[in-house]
């Protein structure tokens, strides 16, 4: 069950000092640190589920340990989003491709902040004001090795989804508050700590393979198989009604009456009335080919979804 | 018609190839008699709808047969994309409903996650012969060499059934559509997205009302959609809607035009012993059916069928278990997702017994009356005459009895989600990934 932890090494907020398993948060940055232990985060893309076109697709549903949060928790916070059904987060995260616009110009905004922050002018490293013992004490002069800490403003909604990208959107920034921290910039890259680049210029197109373009080519196959028989000729205006056979799986039939496997006698069309048939393009037609997915679809107990 | 009394169910078709290696197009997604039983419908993840027809010999034969021959088979609908969203739509027919006959022709409801369409099906039996300005081939005849007048008359011809898209209503559904349901009136129907419920004229493909909306302004306080919605079936007035937070609430249209408050509100409270992690996933219902004298309904969740009486909204009057063994396995179910599945069900004709599907295969059919249930199981091994189904059980005990298959034996991949039960008679049609089983009473 816990294949898939992926352990990552955030920062707590600075809030967030002394917390053990009390998640009260006074801020909306998000405890990573204490879900760490027991969150499995997914790959953002099920590439098995997204192929097969499961509408309950749980790209971002995060498994909790049961015994580990009480649910006094799910009230604390109207931020965090408390455990629902996987159809519930999908819409919440569809639902921001709708803002676009609001989310590019507040984009714009905190982008003009990160600047900000990051030039050094802005930057106070006056140590007495952290310190509230010893005022008296003269301001020790960092070393040169010392990490900096430097806060930005909290970056949870940096992100925006690229218009260029096609397939289904694997993060919104108003929903996916477990994956800000992933966005806490530290313009000086310290040694000690990893630095978490922005993804907002990851593509996810290139992880899934869409199901569509599979489907399109097992159509543009099919209609080159087709072009030597009736089906195509089925698509071409001609006075006399041409009769078309259509054979389709379920036309095979085991029957315990007659023990003989029986075929339902071939369902004809003809040709005007199959123009009249919606999609008369790719109908199911002279056999079918099995379509090369390379997608597993076994869920047997001991298969890890992801 | 055996309503007291076990049944015996025996083989009588599978329908569909035997091969291991399935095409995804080809896997059923529903499966629905119309009202007479004569046709069965079912559709499938390539969006097509093949209807079978009653086996008229098998009928009149004695002992009857429940067997059924393709009748029509079309494409009703194409994968699309949406631009704006950059989403893909799929072509799975979620939902097949049939309208109750007025005219020799059918019609029937198909509907895919944006799309309902209104098909008609006809027969066409007979042609005309014998135009004066057409010939043979259909091609105009040059005026000036006819020189006598003939009447046209009808000639029989080769059976032909044709299936023609009369309406179709889109552009409604912001969500995916996951069910639809045809009104008691047969003028109106409702379709259902995650949240909204939209109420169409069967005649009017340009408009619909929307009667409930359970999208909240700010998106982030989402925590239920919306997951099946039917209409009573007598009563115009009344539909229900079940939530994935297992609540289903029975509105009626007369109230208001927006049926957002619901009249009844039927939730069994929950039992705070046995509140886990997954307490809120496994009490999603994944289907809601009235009974046909309209006084009962059938809500399938995760674990369990219940039966709640409409004039009772505190608890359901019964409650059928149809894989407790999962329970204690629910971790690995959600982690192969296998605990998102939504599972149907269905009553009989006469309201005595309910039918759903369970995993590897297996379903489960309930006799209300005599509170006894049998788990059958659709393979190809009992695939032959008439074999006489063996109730199959699952062992949960340490000592595992000769028969019985251990929990951890189960097949999740095979699943049975689409059952039917023949209105009148004891057939069933069980949807077994790409094939279809035809079972029915041993008579």
């Amino acid at each position: 069950m816990k294949k898939n932890c992926r352990r990552m090494d955030v920062d707590p907020p600075s809030t967030s000092v002394g917390i053990t398993s009390n998640l009260k948060r006074s801020n909306s940055a998000p405890m990573i640190n204490i879900l760490d232990n027991n969150t499995s985060f997914r790959d953002a893309i099920s590439p098995s589920h997204l192929v097969l076109g499961i509408s309950r697709n749980r790209r971002f549903s995060a498994s909790f340990s049961p015994g580990q949060y009480s649910p006094s928790l799910h009230s604390s916070s109207s931020l965090m989003p408390s455990f629902v059904p996987s159809r519930v987060i999908q819409l919440k995260h569809e639902e921001g491709m709708n803002v676009m616009y609001r989310e590019a110009s507040h984009e714009k905004e905190v982008q003009s902040k990160l600047q900000i922050s990051q030039s050094w002018e802005d930057l106070t490293l006056d140590r007495t004001t952290h310190i509230n013992n010893t005022p008296s004490e003269p301001a020790k002069r960092h070393s040169l090795t010392d990490p900096l800490h430097i806060f930005t403003p909290p970056l949870g909604l940096c992100s925006s989804p690229s218009p260029t990208r096609a397939g289904k959107q694997w993060f919104s920034p108003s929903t996916s508050l477990l994956r800000t921290s992933s966005f806490f910039v530290s313009p000086s890259p310290s040694p000690t700590r990893r630095s978490f680049a922005t993804r907002r210029s990851q593509s996810p197109v290139a992880l899934r393979p869409s199901q569509f373009s599979v489907k399109r080519k097992y159509d543009i196959e099919m209609e080159q198989d087709s072009i030597g028989n009736s089906a195509k000729r089925m698509n071409m205006g001609t006075g006399t009604p041409e009769r078309v056979v259509i054979t389709h799986p379920m036309a095979h039939s085991l029957s315990s009456s007659s023990m003989d496997p029986v075929n339902s006698p071939d369902q004809t069309v003809p040709q005007d009335i199959a123009d009249s048939m919606s999609g008369s393009s790719g109908s199911p037609c002279s056999g079918f080919k099995s379509v090369e997915d390379g997608v597993s679809t076994g869920c047997g107990m001991d298969e890890s979804a992801v | 018609m055996a309503g007291n009394g076990e049944i015996q169910w025996c083989f009588s078709q599978v329908k569909g190839t035997s091969d291991d290696d399935v095409t995804e197009a080809d896997i059923i997604s529903c499966v629905e008699f119309n009202h007479s039983g004569e046709l069965l419908a079912t559709g499938d993840k390539g969006g097509r709808v093949v209807i079978f027809q009653r086996d008229p010999e098998s009928k009149q034969a004695s002992p009857r047969r429940g067997e059924y021959n393709v009748y029509s088979t079309f494409q009703s609908h194409e994968a699309e994309f949406d631009y704006l969203k950059s989403l893909e739509i799929e072509e799975k027919i979620n939902k097949i409903r049939w309208l109750k006959r007025k005219n020799p022709a059918h019609f029937l409801l198909s509907t895919n996650d944006k799309t309902i369409k209104l098909w008609k099906v006809s027969e066409r039996d007979k042609m005309i012969d014998g135009y004066n300005l057409k010939d043979e081939n259909g091609r105009m005849k040059d005026p000036t060499s006819i020189t006598t007048l003939q009447v046209p008359v009808l000639k029989p011809m080769e059976l032909m059934v044709e299936a023609s898209p009369r309406r179709i209503f889109a552009n409604a559904h912001s969500y995916h559509i996951n069910s639809i349901s045809v009104n008691s009136d047969q003028e109106t129907y409702l379709s259902a997205d995650d949240l909204r419920i939209n109420l169409w004229h069967l005649e009017i493909t340009d408009q619909s009302f929307n009667i409930v909306d359970i999208k909240p302004t700010n998106m982030e306080e989402l925590t239920e959609v919306i997951t099946a919605a039917e209409f009573h079936p007598s009563q115009c007035n009344m539909f229900v809607y079940s939530s994935s937070k297992g609540t289903i609430r029975l509105c009626d249209m007369r109230s208001s035009a927006l049926c957002d408050h619901h009249s009844k509100l039927f939730e069994e409270p929950e039992d705070p012993t046995s509140r886990s992690f997954f307490s809120e996933i496994i009490s999603s219902i994944s289907d809601v059916k009235f009974s046909n004298n309209g006084r009962y309904m059938i809500s399938r969740d995760y674990l369990s069928v219940k039966v709640w009486d409409l004039n009772m909204d505190s608890k359901p009057v019964e409650c059928y278990h149809v894989h407790e063994y999962l329970r204690s396995k629910l971790c690995s179910l959600y982690e192969n997702d296998c605990i998102f599945d939504k599972f149907e069900c269905c009553w009989n004709g006469t309201d005595s017994c309910v039918i759903t599907g369970s995993y590897n295969n297996f379903f489960r059919v309930f006799d209300r009356n005599t509170k006894r249930d049998v788990t059958l199981e659709a393979s190809r091994e009992i695939a032959k005459a008439r074999t006489v189904l063996r109730p199959r059980k699952v062992g949960t005990g340490g000592k595992r009895k000769r028969d019985e298959i251990g929990v951890d034996c189960l097949d999740f991949s095979r699943k049975i989600l689409h059952t039917a039960w023949h209105p009148q008679e004891n057939i069933i049609a069980v949807a077994a990934t790409n094939n279809l089983y035809i079972f029915q009473e041993k008579l």
